[in-house]
């Protein structure tokens, strides 16, 4: 048998067996490391390019959605509230130097018209209500306003023989009256914007606060900080008329 | 019909079946190469690249994912302190403007209006005026103080320490919540002050 075997290599079928063994095995080994060395780090840069891009895109994704939960509104619709904008300043401001400097006071020389009729008038002087209109608020303050103010004194040829002390007197009376309008205005002025504020405000629950993202409540925190600063400056402003108004009285 | 081959022939067949599957089976699954790739062409290389960056890249987004719900979440629990709503409701009370303008009326129908000069009726309106201003300032700081003594009683009920053991976003709500009911307070502040402020301004000679 061995020696059957041995003759096989020598014949014609042994060296085409041999050879085609050769071959297959050749050929395994091939393409084996084709695979494993040429093509690995092509594939690797690949992997790592998708990979990269992936995550990048992932973490965009997450980050937009962050964004656009930071960019959402407050619960607070700043739109219906509107106290912020109620100011009397500038049409007080105008009584006193356009009214009072000419008829009210016992320097002014009108014909004191205005405060007879107002003083006249039958109907009752009221503390309008915050519900109404704004300029029709300020109408209904301003006829208490020229009742404030007084009549007319004729000015300084009824004072020629008054004494310095009797025109201190005097003259401290008349920027009495005129603190008196400003205090009395910006006071009704307090009362108009503490009701609206209560009005606009009181609607809104605040469990819708509880309801929202915490973002939300961050910038309606913001807003209601905006707000209770303009009522305390409200409420200095009212305190400080009054207080200037006090200092005067009695002299 | 008794196959006979030579044994040659049998060697032959022997060898041929041994290469085969040596190629095709054990000689590729021992080169490590899984999945075996007989042509490693652009198209294969691409397909195993999309399969393993697909491995690498779904843990790390479930991981996102799941980082984002829970802030999410985190950012949506409610504050707690839940009495803001019925504090809110104290105030929603209206004042009865209507029965501000009765009062003064009531008060000026007093007024005689007959044979008096200008400035007396002027001093007189502006009396019935105070008297009405007194009477709404009573009435409003009554309301005030019991709607305070109401709150006051509703907050007592609420620990502060309660915010050390919540959430910073939970504490956040409970802030824009406070403020909330600080300008509530805050305004009926403003409204008295300013009804005080108008009834001192009717006051003293003129």
């Amino acid at each position: 048998m061995k020696d059957r075997l041995r003759m096989i290599p020598g014949t014609k079928m042994g060296k085409v067996i041999c050879g085609v063994v050769i071959f297959f095995l050749l050929a395994t080994s091939a393409y084996a490391t084709a695979v494993q060395v040429i093509n690995f780090p092509a594939l690797m840069s690949m992997v790592q390019k998708m990979v990269t891009q992936a995550i990048t895109d992932k973490i965009k994704a997450v980050w937009n959605e962050e964004v656009k939960i930071k960019l959402e509104p407050g619960t607070i619709n700043t739109k219906a509230v509107s106290f912020v904008k109620y100011n009397i300043s500038s049409f007080t401001d105008k009584m006193i130097s356009q009214y009072m400097k000419n008829n009210a006071g016992a320097f002014a020389r009108g014909d004191g018209k205005l405060f007879a009729e107002t003083a006249k008038s039958k109907t009752a002087p009221i503390i309008p209500s915050a519900n109404s209109d704004f300029k029709e608020f300020q109408k209904k303050i301003r006829e208490v306003s020229i009742l404030l103010a007084g009549a007319p004194g004729g000015g300084t040829d009824r004072m020629k023989h008054f004494t310095t002390a009797e025109y201190a007197a005097v003259k401290l009376r008349d920027v009495f009256n005129q603190a008196s309008v400003v205090a009395y205005e910006k006071a009704s002025e307090g009362v108009y914007v503490a009701e609206r504020f209560r009005k606009e405000l009181s609607s809104f629950d605040p469990a819708y606060i509880d309801g929202a993202k915490s973002d939300q409540a961050v910038k309606d925190l913001a807003k209601l900080a905006y707000y209770n600063a303009m009522l305390q400056s409200e409420m200095l402003a009212v305190m400080s008329q009054g207080e200037m108004r006090r200092a005067l009285e009695g002299r | 019909m008794k196959l006979n081959l030579p044994v040659v022939s049998r060697l032959i067949i022997v060898v041929i079946i041994a290469s085969v599957l040596l190629t095709f089976g054990l000689a590729r699954n021992s080169s490590a190469i899984v999945p075996p790739c007989p042509v490693a062409t652009d198209a294969t290389i691409a397909q195993m690249a999309q399969q393993w960056a697909a491995s690498f890249k779904t843990p790390y987004c479930a991981y996102l994912d799941k980082r984002r719900n829970i802030l999410l979440k985190q950012k949506l629990v409610a504050g707690v302190l839940q009495q803001t709503s019925a504090m809110s409701e104290i105030f929603r009370v209206t004042e009865e403007s209507t029965s501000i303008v009765k009062r003064i009326e009531k008060v000026a129908r007093r007024i005689n209006l007959k044979n008096q000069g200008v400035a007396d009726m002027a001093a007189a309106k502006l009396r019935a005026l105070r008297s009405g201003a007194g009477l709404t300032t009573y009435s409003a700081g009554e309301k005030a103080f019991a709607k305070a003594s109401r709150v006051e009683k509703a907050l007592e009920k609420f620990s502060s320490t309660a915010f050390d053991f919540c959430s910073r976003h939970q504490a956040q709500k409970d802030a824009a919540k406070l403020a909330y009911l600080r300008g509530l307070v805050q305004a009926q502040e403003l409204r008295l002050l300013s009804l005080l402020k108008m009834m001192e301004a009717l006051e003293g000679e003129r």
